[in-house]
């Protein structure tokens, strides 16, 4: 039994979804069939479930480094080894709207939790065969991408550097969320798989609208869809490659 | 006229092969139809020419972060903006040896080039497009390659950091080598697309080995194969959403 996530083993698959948003850990096991609540504690609410018969996990995260370490740590420890986050995430870049869909192929390293796994100099970057199993199940499922660089950091409600701002954006930054840099440095020192999709819920110039709340949805559960066939395309490739 | 390049736009390709080695950059060209050697400055070995009718340019950068920078910005300023570099790297991991042809999917920091455009914390990682495209180059050619992180340094003959080498090589790093940081760091801050694959030289536990020579160069020419399919591969594209948009 794990400290925190509540649970063993058995109740746990190979195949882990991590969304920050326990609704949204709600939304994509609606997308699982024989779903069952494994755990509920300390905010890590737990499902396992199948999807085309693939045994798949689905764990919330809480918000910023340190829960979420503990909690990919924890769903490791038991047996997962690849990980789709599934967020939400605000943008520097005015091309990219309410609603829109943001893998990210790195991230910046504004927060702290990674540092206590390896050096700042270490890239926080999705592994490339989840990476690119996300980048292919947008097209094949219709919808559009923006597919470049995040920034996570550990303070949503810090004083923003102007200064750094404006270079992170003149750097194509896209993304602005909280726990892909440590999902990434986490899954790089354990030897696991990892990668990230974005649901935007703002824009360059204003943090969560509430005009954009529908819009929001929208990309959120487009990206929960690509999440899905991205990972069902993941444990194929693995049948494929244990045969 | 640039300062240390020494030609101009009109010499210079969009899509750009960007080696360390001099004579790397030869084997590159001779690759090309045509090759016009277009400078010849600086350690800056400079060939433009043309594949299936796609002009492009191969350029070396000399070894590390300063004298690379300088080279990717002067050809940025001449029009350059696709970059792969097909470079030479040792190796962390035991099950890569002389010979391999790696692609990186993003590099650790060890070099101080980068730290003058974006703060360390700034992730050196290349352009998915090309590096997509580089692995499926590879698969299309029947190459063998692997594909992950690994580490950028200054410092070829400096004292090694025994512990931070054992996690990085915990962590599953697999090449080192000493300019991939710079290319992927310079390539957000300008906006360009940039990618790198490397041959190895080496093995976990050798540096350079005479044995392993042979192998090593047959390497290399399998990544200048990797990275030339590739390059006509991303121009195809080019073309075709430019055609799309027309």
């Amino acid at each position: 039994m794990e400290f925190h996530i509540r649970c063993e083993a058995k109740d746990i698959a190979r195949y882990a979804f991590v969304p920050g948003d326990h609704e949204r850990a709600k939304k994509i096991v609606d997308h699982f069939d024989n779903a069952r609540l494994v755990s509920d504690s300390r905010g890590y609410l737990v499902y396992t479930g199948t999807v085309d018969g693939i045994p798949m996990t689905v764990s919330s995260t809480g918000m910023g480094g340190p829960q979420a370490a503990i909690c990919i740590e924890e769903l490791g420890h038991m047996g997962a080894n690849t990980f789709i986050r599934v967020g939400s995430c605000g943008t520097l870049q005015d091309r990219v709207p309410c609603g829109g869909v943001i893998i990210p192929t790195g991230v910046y390293r504004a927060g702290a939790t990674g540092n206590l796994y390896l050096p700042p100099a270490f890239p926080a970057a999705p592994h490339f065969q989840v990476l690119a199993a996300l980048a292919e199940a947008a097209p094949k499922l219709g919808i559009k991408v923006h597919v470049g660089i995040g920034w996570s950091g550990d303070a949503f409600y810090a004083l923003p550097d102007p200064q750094l701002i404006a270079k992170l954006k003149e750097a194509g930054v896209l993304s602005l969320e909280m726990e892909s840099d440590t999902l990434f440095i986490v899954a790089s020192f354990r030897g696991w798989r990892a990668g990230s999709i974005l649901a935007n819920d703002g824009t360059s110039t204003e943090i969560k609208p509430a005009w954009g709340e529908e819009l929001f949805r929208r990309g959120e559960e487009q990206a929960i869809r690509i999440a899905i066939e991205a990972m069902k395309s993941i444990a194929r490739a693995d049948a494929q490659a244990s045969k | 006229m640039e300062f240390h390049i020494r030609c101009e736009a009109k010499d210079i390709a969009r899509y750009v092969f960007v080696p360390g080695d001099h004579d790397r950059a030869r084997k590159i060209a001779a690759h090309l139809d045509s090759p016009k050697l277009v400078s010849d400055s600086r350690g800056y070995l400079v060939f433009t020419g043309a594949i299936d009718g796609i002009r492009m340019t191969v350029s070396s950068t000399g070894m590390g972060g300063p004298c690379a920078a300088i080279c990717f910005e002067e050809l940025g300023h001449l029009g350059a903006d696709t970059f792969i570099r097909v470079g030479s790297c040792g190796t962390y991991q035991d099950n890569v040896t002389c010979g391999d042809v790696l692609i990186s999917t993003g590099t650790y920091r060890g070099a101080g080039t980068a730290n003058n455009y974006l703060p360390v914390a700034f992730p050196a990682v290349p352009n998915f497009q090309v590096t997509m495209v580089l692995v499926k180059a590879a698969q299309k050619l029947g190459a063998e390659v692997h594909v992950g992180l690994g580490s950028s340094g200054d410092a070829f003959y400096g004292p090694k950091d025994l512990a931070l080498q054992a996690v990085l090589k915990e962590a599953g790093l697999i090449f080192r080598e000493m300019e991939s940081d710079t290319l992927f760091i310079l390539a957000a801050v300008r906006g360009w697309r940039a990618a790198a694959l490397f041959a190895c030289d080496g093995t976990a536990t050798e540096v350079k080995p005479a044995w392993g020579e042979a192998v090593f160069r047959q390497g290399e020419e399998t990544a200048i194969r990797i990275a030339i399919e590739a390059m006509k591969s991303i121009a195809l594209t080019d073309s075709r959403d430019e055609s799309s948009r027309a």
